[in-house]
């Protein structure tokens, strides 16, 4: 049978009290699963997706300031992750010489090279980073796709990230290109606990 | 008494919990999990993009608000950056801490200073600084990153996250974490299961996720007026905005913000730190660190849990507003 993670919503838990407040307790099947439970979820529980924000957007001189390499910590039980990218453009109905882009994104672990560096076209305009009540500039938040858990792609489309599966915290170096900002989610983990 | 300390998470079998046997287990896996969890439990205290880096070829310095450990942990640094028009060229990583930050005039504490040849021009440098303690009392920690000898230097990202000692016998930690030794269940006479063992399990995995912040916003410049201004009109201007996953978190969550800024004239109430369709909260760009906390209401559901922060900053007419830092921090259970 296999044991399923469960990670804990701490926000609407009684951290403060007590699992029993008997004196001497029977090792009772209840008492010995909450006790499993509350470690084996604080160390399961996938952490805060931090939101990072950036100008990777805007080229002043080298095609290499659209590139932003970062690595994220990630939780034991992780199989797959999505990123969220923060897109700042300028339509190109105003600055018409711009062109119709496309994001770049990759883990380390999901392999960094040819059909596995996932492609995003973006139908906005020409990526730049924008205050918000500039004419003509648009901006949103993308999420990468959340089904797609082709491994072995045979071309560079959009998909689910390969992210280390341990049982321990690993480090997953990223790269993600034309954006304004990025965070990363454990989108999935593993079906059995019992497997790390 | 041995106090052991598994190399990874144990889980133990679903039929172990539920007809557990007259024996040492399954708590004493739960009660070792708890030496791995003091071990290994490790979100970042600092996860920082600096904002426009590209193309230095002086040093850059960066301040940044944290709030480490209380129980004056090791935390491992792995700094990103790119050479781009030399090969082998040596960058200095040096990164200080103080408990009191005063802009200009704070007095730092130096954690590590290491230089690290770059792996060839335009290929990315990981440096990786091991086990470096932050004292608990640390509010701020700066950064300063050479410039190369030759050619220019593009700052991609700045990573900390626990990496404590071994988890040793003692009394409880100033987090309220309480390892596990064996000596009680272990022992010949077989302890009875005492309530202890069981509550241990739940105070010490609490105490180590609410010790160890974890690090929810950033958003990074340099130092003092080499903050960003951005393409700024007079008034509020809005940054584009960025998801935050809290995931399987809420309704409502609290996350701690802090910011350092500085304004040359004009008002001070010039930092808007709030969710998308959500509260937001004010913070003044006194040169200081300055902070609250912020109430976001969580959407979607599961992993994908999110809520979209964005930030505003404004500017007085014929002034600049300079921001040099801004991070937010998730507190579970908060």
């Amino acid at each position: 049978m296999a044991r399923q993670p469960s990670p804990k919503n701490y926000a609407s838990a009684d951290l403060s009290s007590a699992i029993t407040d008997e004196a001497t307790p029977a090792a009772e099947a209840m008492l010995l699963a909450s006790a499993d439970a509350w470690v084996v979820q604080a160390a399961i529980t996938p952490y805060c997706g931090c939101a990072r924000m950036f100008d990777s957007t805007t080229k002043v001189s080298a095609n290499t300031e659209f590139d932003r390499y970062f690595a994220v910590v990630v939780a034991p039980g992780a199989v797959y992750g999505r990123m969220a990218l923060s897109r700042a453009a300028i339509e190109n109905s105003v600055w018409p010489g711009g062109w119709i882009f496309a994001h770049e994104a990759w883990t380390n672990d999901g392999g960094t090279t040819g059909n596995d560096v996932i492609n995003l076209p973006t139908p906005m305009g020409s990526t730049f980073y924008r205050d918000l009540g500039y004419f003509g500039e648009q901006r949103d938040i993308k999420e990468t796709s959340g089904t797609n858990d082709d491994n072995a792609p045979s071309d560079n489309v959009d998909r689910l990230f390969e992210l280390q599966t341990s049982g321990i915290p690993t480090v997953e170096p990223c790269y993600v290109s034309k954006v304004a900002g990025v965070s990363l989610a454990v989108s999935h983990l593993v079906a059995d606990l019992e497997t790390l | 008494m041995t106090v052991d300390t598994p190399i990874k998470v144990q889980i133990s079998k679903a039929s172990a919990l539920k007809l557990p046997e007259m024996a040492q287990e399954p708590l004493k896996t739960a009660l070792e999990n708890l030496n791995y969890l003091i071990r290994y439990h490790r979100p970042p205290l600092v996860d920082d993009c600096p904002m426009r880096s590209f193309g230095l070829t002086r040093g850059s310095t960066y301040v940044l608000p944290i709030t480490p450990s209380a129980d004056g942990l090791r935390y491992t640094f792995e700094t990103r950056w790119i050479v781009l028009s030399a090969a082998t060229q040596s960058v200095t990583v040096s990164v200080d801490s103080s408990d009191a930050y005063a802009g200009g005039a704070t007095v730092w504490s130096n954690i590590f200073s290491q230089a690290t040849t770059s792996a060839g021009a335009g290929t990315l440098t990981t440096q990786t600084k091991a086990d470096q303690i932050i004292p608990a009392d640390a509010e701020v920690l700066r950064y300063q990153i050479s410039a190369p000898a030759s050619g220019a230097r593009d700052d991609h990202h700045f990573l900390v996250y626990p990496t404590p000692a071994a988890t040793a016998a003692g009394r409880m930690a100033g987090s309220g974490a309480i390892p596990f030794d064996d000596g009680g269940l272990a022992h010949a006479d077989e302890w009875p299961i005492h309530t202890e063992f069981i509550n241990r399990c739940k105070v010490t995995a609490v105490a180590v996720l609410i010790d160890r912040w974890q690090r929810a916003l950033s958003m990074l410049d340099e130092e003092l007026t080499a903050g960003y201004t951005g393409p700024a009109s007079d008034g509020w201007n809005e940054m584009p905005p960025v998801r935050c996953y809290l995931p399987f978190q809420g309704p409502e969550v609290n996350l701690e913000v802090f910011a350092i800024a500085q304004v040359t004239g004009g008002t001070t109430a010039v930092l808007r730190v709030g969710q998308v369709g959500g509260d937001s909260i004010e913070l003044a760009a006194t040169g200081q660190i300055t902070g609250d906390t912020l109430t976001v209401k969580t959407k979607g559901t599961g992993a994908m849990t999110h809520a979209d922060l964005r930030v505003q900053r404004y500017r007085t007419t014929g002034q600049t507003t300079y921001v040099n830092a801004i991070s937010a921090y998730y507190i579970p259970g908060a």
